[in-house]
């Protein structure tokens, strides 16, 4: 699990870099497994999730890394998190931009990769969110 | 269809009874010795549904415990909210979108369909009514959701105003599967004494191209 905590909070640490500005100036605050609290529905397991906090000292948010799924889409799933409250604070704006065209880039697992990839055409612009 | 209310109440020593339509306390003993039925109650809920796979329930717990009288009251207003009727069973096409309502709030899911896969945006409102006895924010715990039975990633949460449009992606899914989903709010609230209250909402569709 250790090893899958720095994971989480180097993947949290990128997110937030390649957001850049105008993205809130936010940090990882905490990165924990995540112990669910409520019943699911009958005969379905509850997710196995880590938790990551992010904020600025005023501001947190929080966003989940699956353990359930492959983590390609782990870690694109949490990108995408963090993104859509990094695009919520600040009104719209399209974070991180997709270059040249004014939509942002989708975080999503491209062939095997966590990729930040333009979402009308991945020959246009990707990259791994992870570097 | 007609909505359906679940009562639940939490008598003063802690005793769970549940009943349909109804409300029901739970005797309390102290000792050997027998004493009269709880006069007061600390918990209450009401399930509300708009059809086979989809409902809600929302639940007050009062930090001081209140007549039960006054507790069936809460529950009626609570209850005698609008549902809309819908079909049994939520199935989905590509392009296509559900919106179901019941006494809790009101929820939209999308099938979004792309090359190869396809993703189910969601949105989710309080009702007025649920939003008149919130007291500050609202706590979402973040949309969780099975695709054909396997956990998926689960959404972000948020703590925002009660008439916040909760929403996000459940992503990916394709034709023909499965997909259920719940999530769960909680918050204060000024019914009676006040106390903290929770929302779930739950529902599962099936995709069609």
């Amino acid at each position: 699990m250790t090893n899958t905590i720095e994971y989480v909070r180097e993947v949290a640490r990128a997110v937030l870099h390649r957001l850049g500005d105008p993205a809130p100036r936010w940090e990882v605050l905490s990165v924990t497994p995540h112990h669910e609290l409520h019943v699911t529905p009958a005969g379905l397991a509850a997710p196995n999730s880590v938790l990551v906090t992010i904020g600025d000292g005023g501001t947190t948010v929080q966003v989940y890394y699956s353990l359930d799924v492959p983590a390609d889409l782990a870690t694109a799933t949490t990108a995408g998190q963090i993104q859509d409250h990094a695009i919520e604070h600040t009104a719209g704006a399209a974070l991180p931009p997709c270059p040249g065209h004014r939509h942002p880039l989708a975080a999503r697992p491209l062939d095997g990769v966590a990729s930040w990839t333009c979402p009308q055409d991945p020959a246009h612009h990707t990259e791994p969110i992870v570097p | 269809m007609s909505s359906k209310a679940l009562i639940g109440m939490r008598a003063k020593l802690g005793v769970v009874v549940l009943g349909i339509g109804s409300l029901l306390v739970a005797p309390a003993f102290a000792g050997a010795t027998a004493v009269p039925v709880a006069e007061t109650v600390r918990e209450i809920s009401v399930e509300s549904s708009a059809g086979v796979n989809a409902n809600s329930v929302l639940t007050l717990t009062f930090d001081k415990p209140v007549a039960k009288a006054e507790a069936e009251r809460y529950r009626q207003e609570l209850a005698a909210q609008s549902v809309v009727q819908t079909e049994d069973v939520d199935y989905i096409s590509c392009e296509g979108d559900l919106t179901r309502s019941d006494a809790n709030g009101t929820w939209t899911v999308q099938y979004v369909c792309f090359s190869g896969y396809g993703t189910i945006p969601w949105g989710f409102r309080l009702s007025q009514a649920v939003r008149n006895i919130v007291v500050g924010l609202v706590t979402e715990d973040g949309l969780r959701w099975w695709r054909n039975g396997a956990s998926q990633p689960k959404n972000a949460g948020h703590v925002v105003p009660a008439d916040y449009h909760f929403h996000g992606t459940m992503n990916p899914v394709y034709h023909y599967n499965t997909v259920s989903y719940q999530d769960y709010m909680t918050f204060r609230h000024n019914v009676g004494p006040g106390g903290t209250g929770s929302v779930t909402f739950a529902g599962s569709v099936e995709t069609l191209p």
